[in-house]
């Protein structure tokens, strides 16, 4: 939050170059958010667009001294959600760009692990696998992922527990000897 | 019972298979600039909702504490607040420039200068074309221009700015739908867009890609 408040007190006074700036700074989480969320770069690209449209259009009704984090994911996990709801997409690939033709066994075993890690969380309703990226990815607290997701605290633990209870038992089962 | 936020540890929530799984997916993706690119233009020419007047008000009333020294102005300051809440001033976010100043802030691997985003020509439908900014990393260019079939592929209709970086940048109006274009190097040398979808042939037998234009 440092190094985004000078980018966000400019982008409230109506600074381009400071949104800019904001952009840039918050693109790579959001698209890892949206990414995992949704399953695909296209649609990913898609809700972050969309969240920082709506960001540019809002940012003054935003108090500065709040926490900026639980306010921006709650946008973008809405944008997520009315993808997911609108799409139903299943199971994709998500692609951080090609491995190098000389990748060594242990990259192409976590790339592949990865990949399942999403296929785990495909499966899981959406309402977990937001709660487990926000909780375990995007390391917020169970008060702030209650705020982006409009439930109660304990409606938050449990989809954080019973998300992390079905990726052990489905990556356990698939990776006993990695 | 006064509010605290649960400070329960991650680390008990976190065994082995839950730390495989953030060592594996925690690690950011790489900034796509024409990602980024494309962000910028779509907030491009938008307006952002005045801040309200009791917003003002509060973020006035947050500024640090006024010294000892600066007491006597608390009566001016009052006079002001009471001139805002009257509804005759000005808002104090001035229009929006119709000069776009909008940067496009290169990748953090390269650090450079932002690309900002050039003023659009008034050729084409205003009201129709949205701002689409097409970028090339092409350092040893000296001359880097976009045509395509939304300025009659006239290479002289939308130069591009070269940055520091070496990357050259323009943003034109075009119009929703499917469009054909290419760079043109040096005033000769055709080249499609390395990032875009290859156009499967076009009139003049060279390189092209495809872009599509959302409705706004």
């Amino acid at each position: 939050m440092n190094a985004l408040l000078p980018a966000l007190q400019g982008a409230r006074r109506g600074d381009r170059h400071a949104f800019a700036a904001l952009v840039e700074l918050l693109h790579p989480r959001a698209m890892r958010y949206a990414l995992h969320m949704v399953g695909s770069n296209e649609d990913a690209e898609e809700a972050v667009q969309d969240t920082f449209v709506r960001v540019f259009d809002n940012l003054s009704r935003f108090r500065e001294d709040a926490a900026f984090d639980p306010w921006f994911f709650r946008i973008l996990a809405n944008r997520c959600r009315t993808l997911i709801a609108k799409r139903k997409r299943r199971y994709s690939v998500i692609e951080y760009g090609d491995l190098p033709a000389n990748a060594s066994t242990a990259a192409s075993t976590s790339g592949e692990f990865a990949a399942e890690i999403q296929y785990v969380l495909n499966q899981l309703p959406a309402e977990q696998r937001e709660a487990f990226l926000l909780r375990h990815i995007e390391d917020m607290d169970y008060e702030d992922i209650a705020a982006v997701t409009g439930v109660g605290l304990s409606a938050v633990r449990m989809r954080v527990k019973r998300a992390c209870d079905a990726l052990r038992v489905q990556l356990n089962a698939v990776y006993q000897d990695v | 019972m006064p509010y605290t936020r649960t400070f329960d540890t991650m680390q008990e929530e976190r065994d082995e298979t839950i730390e495989r799984v953030r060592r594996a997916i925690k690690p950011l993706p790489p900034t796509d600039a024409h990602a980024v690119a494309r962000v910028l233009s779509a907030v491009h020419g938008r307006t952002p909702q005045p801040t309200p007047r009791w917003r003002e008000f509060l973020d006035w009333m947050r500024a640090p504490s006024l010294s000892f020294a600066a007491a006597g102005s608390v009566a001016v300051a009052a006079l002001f607040v009471g001139y805002m809440l009257s509804g005759t001033a000005p808002t104090l976010r001035g229009p929006n420039s119709a000069a776009p100043a909008v940067a496009v802030a290169a990748s953090p691997a390269v650090a450079e200068e932002p690309l900002p985003v050039v003023p659009v020509s008034t050729a084409l439908d205003a009201e129709r074309a949205v701002p689409v900014q097409f970028v090339l990393d092409m350092p040893s260019a000296a001359s880097v221009s976009v045509v395509g079939d939304f300025n009659e592929w006239a290479i002289d209709q939308a130069p591009m700015q070269k940055f520091a970086s070496g990357a050259w940048s323009v943003t034109i109006p075009v119009k929703p739908g499917r469009h054909e274009y290419a760079f043109v190097i040096d005033g000769k040398k055709w080249m499609a867009d390395p990032r875009a979808p290859r156009a499967r042939d076009n009139d003049f037998g060279k390189p092209g890609s495809v872009i599509v234009v959302n409705t706004p």
